[in-house]
């Protein structure tokens, strides 16, 4: 047998000689069954104490080159993605009419954006949906600020009482670059938190089929936590013999450390709770980007299961990042069918008729998404109504059309039990920072913070 | 003192000369056309021109200058009713624009040094850990993607960042590894059990496409299944499988796949990974093993009693011969569920007698397999008489793996402390093994593994320490650690000496682990990638397989191996009388090939295919959308990559000529792309751009010559003029063209692309005398990419950081 007959190329990182016996690990599980279905509402926290109130949750998901917007009232008008009307007198046009029957459920949001990102290029907004921080080279050296779901979850705290802090998602998956990000969430420092991009391991992650059983983990972390004050004090001898940019380098790796110090004390806690034990039968864990229609609706079973569980409060999904030459999302539209990729439709949404229409549609799909994860939300009882009655959700992009920074398209939808006041299409002028929106958000989640990034002061007609 | 009044001379001169270019050719335009509303008397939205002098580097000035290049490029300055500026005017002004904001975005990424330290990238790490234990398997499957640098690469330290997430990784993924690696206790029985198959109708592992029956005699449909009791949780296994083939002379051997997994009793799923592939060339019975450990596989629920666990083995021949599969006949058939008899359709594919089969003679699974005892592995990290027994053994043992892992020599300071840390975890009530493993999975997630780090506080450049320098050679030739010779040569200091330098350096090339090398930088070198990132559509490819997509990267990475290996030029890039193909890639280019998957030399002369990389059907399929072509995608492409000469990325918001033109949406794209050279704001950037990929227009999505576009069925034409005034049609002028005329910049180009990949950095201004000193040895010797690394690996900026 020769060596070279033995493998296909498959693109991964297994050199394609190796001269030994066939093993290839390649982890691709099918993972379908896994027993008992669904338990564990929120009121069984790990504390054991009975929580008064229900939880309340943030979810945003951002997607990538606005959306069609061609003249409302004129010919294509149908397409544009904004409702016609204004407040509670609205219809909406082809892109959001799924939402109609959640209707008393979501506001949409018109006019707003970041007035620092305004000063930035349209290909460089994308990091900056939930920080406005001006990501430019000239005033920031390319450095983010918080986003709004750790500052609520971080610095606020009001992570602290679910398994996980927050949950960080995306298509493309890890940090990528500065103003192309693969993720929406940055850390008190700016940092870009790595995003997970494939369904097993994110459900791994939250209900954890694998068989350590829960002494071996207990003895794992202990052994973690005893592992970090030597990996500290190592990193900070090596600090001291670097140049001043290295340092700053090595810092992510102390911060890091230090993080895990705290995770691992919380983790030790929740040892003493079972993982909930969700059935996954049903969820389509092994969906990749081949198969984007299956892996999108797969990632908002996961934050709905993930919300529904109490595994954690906070999540983000990036549907795309924001180049097109980079992000693998980019072909999404073409596998599903629509007649260009995402890209191509976002600057194809100029082109007359059929362009305003095909990007239209693929606005539609992506609201859509959106309408499922409001319905599986709101069919997960909770108290006296549903888990969505507890949920924020933001949803938009941070661009109107193409690479446009002004007047983003936002829709605020669930969170009844947080006093938001729904069934309304507010519109407001240019002078007005979404920040402004930020702290709205922030306050009905329980932040006691007046401010975030740019604001001047809370959303009027929102919330009661 | 001497030295210092000359540099002062040499910066006065050159600033003044960048004055001078102000003062002459921007100056003039700014007071014809901007002064007037932006200078003393107005200052028309806040902005005032005049005073804000050339320097954009040290002066406050670089974001209003920004601005006013965005208001041009946007075509909203100067005012419509205003006088335009001419063609001349406006090339000066956005020039110096753009060159200057350039220089600023230099600059401020440079500023107060480069960074140096940087993490392993996963596959680094993955090679690090594969040759670091010796165990195979995929340790860095859940780490997060590493970002690209803005020169394209994956090993740049300045992009690749550290989280919390990473670093619990490090150490979940070490103990994995190690809880394999490190044997404990007795020698266990080494025990065989026959698999039986399970007869009836199986839904093929991982596709429900396939419903056949379970067989011994594999062709395209049918599996083999088995079942056995006992699954272990534990110890290595082998399955071996007595095969053969009944393939006819100048067949392909057919591929024998593996899954291996479990099932509970009760449930009805079997949960299975892949446990690779194997050719099956001998049509006489033999054995072929599959060699694992059920760690690396998924397993059941801790608490699932072992009474439960079944064992699950598939086969399958996975043979591509480049043939569609056959055709599914319909069929009913009677299926029961929940006690009732029900009658379904459904789909059954008929066995290709033509097929190459597989015939399966029996299934065995070997537990316990270990050729020795503790298994070699083992032996690997805990030698022979070193078994822990006393304190001087374990600080042998720990100090001879922190060495290798470290890539350094290790202080007796920093050993007291992990021997301390050893003897603090075995209190804690393990044994020597656990103690051990713990401590060796700590320091692999130590900063002084992941990170490559060249310490020095000064901003001065140093020499390398010989260590350094080795793990340079290394990391840059095998995306890994040093070997034993290397790191002797490192410990001696000899590798210091340019003799054993370049001793080492062709040894470690002619070594099979010089391949990663060929794969990582072609990988990045060409945005290899951009295949993953375009789906073709399948509305104008109707029968185009999405397999075909990791074969045509496959043509590309073979090629540049291939071009490495047999030493010879570099200028093959361009244009080549051959390129690399299988039998799927080869009847997809309707060329003649080779009957298997393998990938072989096969000679373009007398075909219409072109050579190069221009010719490779990975290049045409990245540079389209899917449907058609997409000539800037292609253009970009060609200068960053093969020319070095990234143009200006677009500026923000720019006003879409769809919405003036009329029936734009109904032009070519390359009409509408002639339009965009005809507006002056989309002009200045697109004349140097479109040109380059229009000469590709020949060949569409999937890398085949057309005359027609898919969407709009337009005929195409590939005529076009280069900057220059370079007439040319089609990829074969285009060649032609870089090979002439473009020969020394594609030189210079692959060789800042090589010494950037070498350095894991991005260039400076320094690096540029010893990038044109580089390219002058590499133009001498043939353009031999051997010779190049050769020269690149005795370089000063190569040995001193």
């Amino acid at each position: 047998m020769t060596t070279t007959d033995m493998y296909r190329p498959k693109g991964n990182l297994k050199d394609s000689k190796m001269n030994h016996r066939a093993l290839q690990m390649n982890r691709r599980t099918m993972l379908k069954a896994s027993g008992a279905s669904l338990a564990l509402p929120w009121m069984e926290s790990f504390a054991g104490a009975q929580t008064k109130s229900p939880p309340r949750r943030f979810c945003s998901i951002y997607f990538p080159y606005g959306v069609s917007l061609p003249k409302q009232g004129g010919e294509y008008g149908q397409w544009n993605w904004f409702p016609k009307g204004s407040g509670k007198d609205f219809t909406f046009n082809k892109p959001l009419k799924g939402l109609e029957p959640f209707r008393d459920q979501v506001t949409i949001l018109g006019g707003l954006s970041h007035p620092k990102v305004r000063r930035i290029g349209g290909h460089d907004s994308g990091d900056t949906f939930l920080t406005g921080a001006e990501l430019s080279l000239a005033t920031t050296g390319l450095k983010n600020s918080i986003s709004l779901d750790q500052f609520m979850a971080r610095t606020h705290k009001l992570g602290k009482s679910t398994r996980f802090t927050s949950l960080v998602l995306s298509s493309d998956g890890g940090t990528g670059m500065p103003t192309r990000a693969n993720t929406l969430s940055f850390s008190r420092t700016g940092q870009p938190i790595p995003s997970f991009n494939r369904p097993a391991i994110v459900f791994e992650r939250l209900f954890g089929l694998k068989g350590d059983s829960i002494e071996a983990q207990r003895k794992g972390l202990t052994r973690t936590g005893s592992h970090l004050d030597l990996l500290l004090d190592e990193a900070k001898r090596l600090h001291r013999k670097l140049g001043k940019v290295d340092q700053g380098k090595l810092d992510q790796y102390l911060t890091s450390v230090r993080e895990i110090e705290q995770d691992v004390e919380r983790s030790a806690q929740w040892l003493r709770v079972p993982r909930p034990k969700v059935n996954a039968e049903g969820l389509s864990l092994d969906a990749d980007n081949e198969t984007p229609g299956k892996l999108i609706h797969t990632m908002l079973d996961l934050i709905a299961l993930a919300f529904q569980t109490d595994s954690t409060r906070f999540i983000t999904y990036q549907l795309a990042s924001m180049h097109g030459a980079i992000s693998i999302a980019n072909k999404f539209p073409t596998l599903l069918g629509f007649t260009n990729n995402a890209h191509g439709l976002a600057h194809g949404a100029g082109k007359g008729k059929k362009g305003a229409e095909n990007k239209g549609k693929w606005d539609r799909y992506q609201a859509e998404c959106l309408c499922y994860l409001i319905k599986r939300l709101s069919e997960m009882e909770e108290g006296d109504g549903s888990v969505l009655d507890n949920t924020c959700i933001f949803y938009g992009s941070s661009n109107s059309k193409t690479h446009n920074n002004t007047n983003y398209p936002l829709i605020l939808a669930g969170g009844k039990n947080m006093g938001y006041q729904h069934g309304q299409y507010l519109t407001f002028g240019k002078n007005v920072p979404l920040a402004n929106l930020f702290v709205t958000m922030q306050k009905s989640m329980g932040v006691h913070a007046d401010t975030f990034a740019d604001s001047t002061g809370e959303l009027d007609g929102l919330t009661s | 003192m001497k030295k210092l009044g000359f540099s002062l001379i040499w910066l006065l001169a050159f600033s003044l000369h960048a004055d001078e270019a102000f003062t002459k050719d921007v100056l003039p335009v700014l007071q014809k056309h901007c002064f007037g509303c932006h200078g003393p008397k107005k200052q028309k939205g806040k902005i005032r021109l005049d005073q804000l002098g050339p320097d954009l580097v040290k002066g406050q000035s670089t974001e209003i200058w920004h601005d006013a290049l965005n208001m041009l490029n946007l075509g909203k300055m100067p005012p419509e009713d205003e006088p335009q500026l001419s063609r001349d005017e406006r090339h000066k002004l956005v020039g110096w624009l753009t060159k200057e904001l350039r220089r600023v975005v230099d600059a401020r990424q440079n500023k107060g040094g480069q960074v140096v330290i940087r993490r392993l990238n996963r596959a680094e790490y993955q090679y690090t850990m594969t040759d670091l234990l010796g165990l195979d398997m995929d340790y860095s499957e859940e780490f997060p993607s590493d970002a690209i640098s803005g020169d394209g690469f994956r090993n740049n330290g300045a992009s690749l960042e550290v989280s919390a997430l990473q670093i619990e990784n490090y150490l979940k993924v070490a103990r994995a590894a190690l809880d394999i690696v490190l044997a404990e206790g007795e020698k266990q029985e080494r025990t065989i059990t026959k698999v039986e198959r399970n007869k009836g109708k199986v839904k093929g592992p991982g596709s429900k496409r396939f419903i056949g029956n379970s067989s011994d005699r594999l062709g395209r449909v049918n599996f083999w299944h088995g079942s056995f009791k006992d699954l272990p949780r534990t110890d290595a296994f082998t399955i071996r499988i007595r095969a053969y083939t009944d393939r006819k002379p100048g067949q392909p051997a057919p591929i024998l796949f593996a899954r291996y997994g479990y099932f509970v009793s009760g449930l009805t799923l079997n949960i299975m990974g892949d446990a690779g592939e194997i050719a099956i060339p001998s049509s006489t019975p033999k054995y072929y093993e599959i060699s694992g450990h059920p760690k690396l596989f998924p397993l059941p629920e801790s608490h699932v009693p072992a009474g439960k666990m079944n064992g699950v083995i598939t086969l399958q021949n996975v043979l591509i011969d480049g043939k569609p599969a056959t055709k599914p006949i319909d069929k009913v058939i009677e299926e029961e569920r929940k006690g009732k008899i029900r009658k379904k359709k459904i789909k059954v594919y008929p066995e290709d007698p033509d097929f190459p089969r597989i015939i399966i003679d029996s299934v065995e699974f070997v537990r316990h397999d270990y050729p020795s005892w503790p298994p070699p592995l083992h032996r690997k990290v805990v030698p022979e008489g070193k078994d822990l027994r006393t304190s001087e053994s374990v600080r042998r043992v720990l100090g001879d793996f922190l060495r290798r892992t470290w890539r350094r020599p290790v202080s007796d300071e920093e050993l007291n402390q992990w021997t301390a840390h050893y003897t603090r975890i075995q209190k804690q009530g393990d044994s020597e093994i656990p103690a051990l493993k713990e401590t060796l999975a700590a320091a692999l997630a130590s900063s002084n593994f992941i990170y490559l780090s060249e310490p020095h506080p000064a901003k001065q450049p140093r020499k390398l320490s010989a260590h350094e320098l080795a793990s340079r050679l290394s990391y840059f030739l095998w995306s890994s650690l040093p070997d034993e010779e290397l790191s002797e040569l490192a410990d001696s200091g000899r590798l210091l000496e340019s003799s054993a330098l370049k001793k080492q350096f062709s040894r470690m090339l002619a070594d099979e682990k010089a391949d990663r090398f060929a794969e990582q930088f072609s990988r990045q070198w060409l945005d290899l990638e951009g295949v993953d990132r375009v789906a073709i559509n399948p509305q104008y490819y109707r029968n185009f397989d999405n397999r075909l997509k990791p074969d045509m990267v496959a043509e590309t990475l073979a090629f540049f191996r291939e071009i490495l290996r047999s030493n010879t030029s570099a200028l093959q890039f361009l244009d080549a009388d051959f390129t690399m193909l299988n039998a799927t890639l080869a009847k997809h280019y309707g060329l003649n090939g080779p009957k298997s998957q393998r990938f072989e030399r096969v000679s373009l002369k007398g075909t219409n295919r072109p050579g190069g990389l221009l010719g490779h059907a990975s290049t045409h399929l990245a540079g389209s959308d899917g449907a058609d072509s997409h000539p800037v995608k292609r253009a970009v492409w060609i200068r960053d990559r093969l020319l070095n000469d990234p143009p200006n990325p677009p500026p923000p918001d720019v006003p879409s000529l769809e919405t003036s033109v009329p029936d734009f949406e109904k032009l070519s794209i390359r009409e509408q792309l002639a339009l965009h050279r005809k507006k002056e704001a989309c002009a200045d950037c697109h004349r140097s751009i479109d040109p380059w990929g229009i000469a590709l227009e020949g060949y569409d999505a999937i890398g085949l010559l057309r005359n027609k576009t898919a969407r709009r069925k337009k005929p195409v034409s590939t005529e076009t003029i280069l900057p220059g005034n370079h007439d040319i049609s089609g990829l074969a002028d285009l060649q032609k063209f870089l090979l002439n005329e473009r020969r020394e910049q594609f030189a210079q180009a692959l060789v800042s692309k090589l010494l950037t990949y070498a350095l894991g950095r991005s260039l400076k201004l320094e690096d540029e005398p010893i990038i044109k000193e580089l390219s002058a040895s590499f133009a001498e010797s043939n353009y031999r990419l051997a010779d190049l690394m050769k020269n690149i690996v005795t370089s000063r900026p190569f040995s001193s950081r």
